[in-house]
């Protein structure tokens, strides 16, 4: 009888390749899969409980389910079940990007105070109706936001390029950032009246309930426009994490790119924490899932981020309802306490020594 | 055909000169250059500078008349030194994006050769599976010079290819690279510490120390014992060894610390 040994032969090379390529696939259609689950779970969840096979109707065959049913689902809570989804994907694309181009895993929106930033600009319109820019009531919060933002990401940016700096030192910065601007955002807490206080406290805490199909198309179109850029520099994005002088030398204009990434990411950090508040953690642990599932090039990378950022935060909203019966937790509160132990455990079982 | 000609280049970091007024060549397609010189003479600033990653006076007059097409670039590829990363990608996702480069986001069966064959060729493609944050530093090396070979340069400029590698390794690098550069008329230029790999591998040699050009040439004339005297700072002897090949042998610094 012949010995075989196929089992034992190990493929190399681009058969391997192919393999890692089918399975990447398979993995993005299970995330998505999951996420599907977990919007029907948001949207049956609630003060009134819909059975899922009811919400897969509503959402489907509207025809099928009574008006009532058709109402809270499709008018009511498909839109902060929405919110979720985009806002969730952008954060993690946002931090995924600073992580890839700071080429440091602690880099995300929240832990560089570009969200502080965002919240300290949010909070002087809804303390003392102050606006960097003469713009319409309607959008001078997420206005304030993202200017604030912008400019946190530049400092931060401008400070990164210095002869000398290092990883370390812009996580350090980015710390110094974070309490500056809590320090400020404290400040504005303490001269503001007991009404803005309140609008200032709630809109840290985040939360979806707020959360309209206006804001939903703002935050989809900021995705829409920003992806494809990311989209066509998936090979030199997926390089950056080579090091400067490598990227260097396969021709990529590293100090362009890099300033060019940081814009689209303060645009995607402080376009969604501008109408939700702010939402640590996805925008770290999204990219970390993503990365143990399917590795880093983006081209896997960038949607796998997506997904596991709008799943994360689509769960957290389920937790948020279920946490304490009868009461929606602010989503912000649970993230921060689902997504930490959750990111611990990764990060003491990354037997892969990614970072 | 591939001519490089250095003409009075030089280069600063903030206010400081690192390189000034280096004139060598030309060279041509086929030709092996080693850079040698003493620690931070100038070596990887004079790579960068000759493949514009660092722009400075003088010109880099560079010819090259591209006969292959989809060609992404301009024929110039350098490998910085050595540096590890901790990145999720394997060794063929590493080399693979060094190929993709500038291209689409399609994965070819063309493209998939060429990096097999890439990989093959330096000896790594049992490697290819393996995260590269789990290499060890030689292999660091190898994946490095992969991603330059992939780009099928006509000039690479190797900066200390083999400063991680075991000696077998170092030699099987060295003459690969030689025979690339005579077989497909490619421009290779390396800086390198060994002056008996220089004297072994080397058509050309330029040293470099304290930023400027101190001799240059073919190896033979340049690697003399008054040069180690006076730019390596060694007692030293250049003698025929039993094979006939002229070697080095240092007997001790000249300034010894006991």
């Amino acid at each position: 009888m012949k010995l075989r040994h196929i089992k034992n032969q190990e493929l190399i090379g681009g058969q391997h390749y192919r393999h890692v390529v089918r399975r990447r696939l398979f993995l993005l259609a299970g995330l998505g899969t999951a996420l599907f689950v977990s919007i029907c779970f948001d949207l049956s969840l609630g003060p009134a409980s819909i059975p899922l096979v009811d919400v897969v109707r509503a959402l489907f065959l509207p025809g099928t389910v009574t008006d009532q049913v058709s109402v809270v689902v499709r008018d009511i809570r498909l839109p902060v079940a929405a919110m979720a989804v985009v806002v969730g994907a952008a954060l993690a694309i946002a931090g995924a990007q600073m992580q890839t181009i700071l080429n440091n895993p602690l880099a995300s929106p929240f832990t560089l105070g570009i969200s502080a930033a965002a919240g300290f600009g949010a909070s002087l319109v809804l303390a003392f109706g102050i606006t960097v820019l003469p713009v319409a009531a309607a959008i001078m919060v997420p206005v304030n936001a993202f200017i604030m933002a912008m400019l946190a990401a530049l400092v931060i940016h401008m400070l990164s390029m210095r002869r000398g700096a290092n990883t370390q030192t812009i996580v350090l910065l980015g710390i110094a950032m974070v309490f500056s601007f809590n320090a400020l955002l404290a400040l504005v807490q303490f001269l503001a009246s007991s009404e803005g206080l309140a609008a200032v406290v709630f809109w840290t805490m985040g939360s979806l309930t707020k959360a309209t199909w206006p804001k939903f198309f703002v935050v989809s179109a900021i995705l829409v426009i920003v992806l494809p850029v990311f989209i066509r520099r998936a090979w030199a994005m997926t390089a950056m994490r080579m090091g400067d002088d490598k990227a260097a030398s396969f021709g990529i204009r590293v100090g362009r790119l890099r300033l060019e990434t940081m814009l689209l990411v303060s645009l995607l950090a402080a376009i969604p924490v501008s109408f939700v508040g702010t939402i640590g953690f996805v925008g770290l642990v999204g990219p970390h899932i993503a990365r143990l599932m399917i590795g880093e090039d983006q081209r896997f990378f960038l949607p796998a981020s997506a997904l596991a950022g709008a799943l994360l935060l689509s769960a957290s909203s389920v937790a948020s309802k279920t946490l304490i019966s009868g009461a929606i937790l602010p989503i912000g509160i649970v993230t921060s306490l689902v997504g930490i132990p959750f990111f611990v455990s990764l990060v003491l079982t990354n037997s892969k020594k990614l970072w | 055909m591939v001519v490089l000609t250095l003409d009075q280049i030089g280069a600063r970091l903030g206010k400081k000169t690192v390189l000034s007024n280096i004139s060598a060549g030309p060279f041509r397609g086929g030709d092996v250059i080693a850079v040698v010189g003493p620690n931070a003479a100038g070596k990887s600033t004079l790579f960068k500078r000759i493949c514009g990653l660092v722009n400075g006076q003088g010109h880099v007059d560079y010819q090259y008349h591209d006969t292959s097409p989809g060609s992404s670039h301009d024929g110039m590829c350098y490998v910085p030194q050595n540096t590890m990363v901790s990145v999720a990608l394997s060794v063929y996702e590493a080399v693979l994006l060094a190929k993709k480069q500038g291209g689409d986001w399609h994965v070819s069966q063309q493209d998939m050769e060429t990096v097999d064959q890439t990989l093959n060729l330096l000896g790594i493609l049992d490697l290819s599976n393996r995260p590269v944050g789990e290499l060890s530093g030689g292999q660091m090396q190898l994946v490095s010079i992969a991603q330059a070979l992939v780009r099928d340069p006509r000039v690479l400029l190797l900066d200390e290819p083999t400063s991680a590698l075991d000696l077998s390794r170092s030699h099987q690098i060295l003459a690969l690279m030689r025979s690339l550069a005579k077989k497909h008329d490619m421009l290779i230029m390396m800086a390198l510490h060994d002056l008996n790999d220089v004297l072994r591998y080397a058509d050309h040699t330029l040293v470099i120390a304290n930023g400027a050009l101190v001799a240059g040439g073919a190896t033979q004339d340049v690697i003399t014992e008054a040069l180690l005297h006076d730019v390596y700072q060694v007692r030293a002897r250049l003698e025929p060894c039993s094979a006939g090949q002229t070697r080095v042998i240092v007997d001790g610094a000249l300034n010894e610390y006991v």
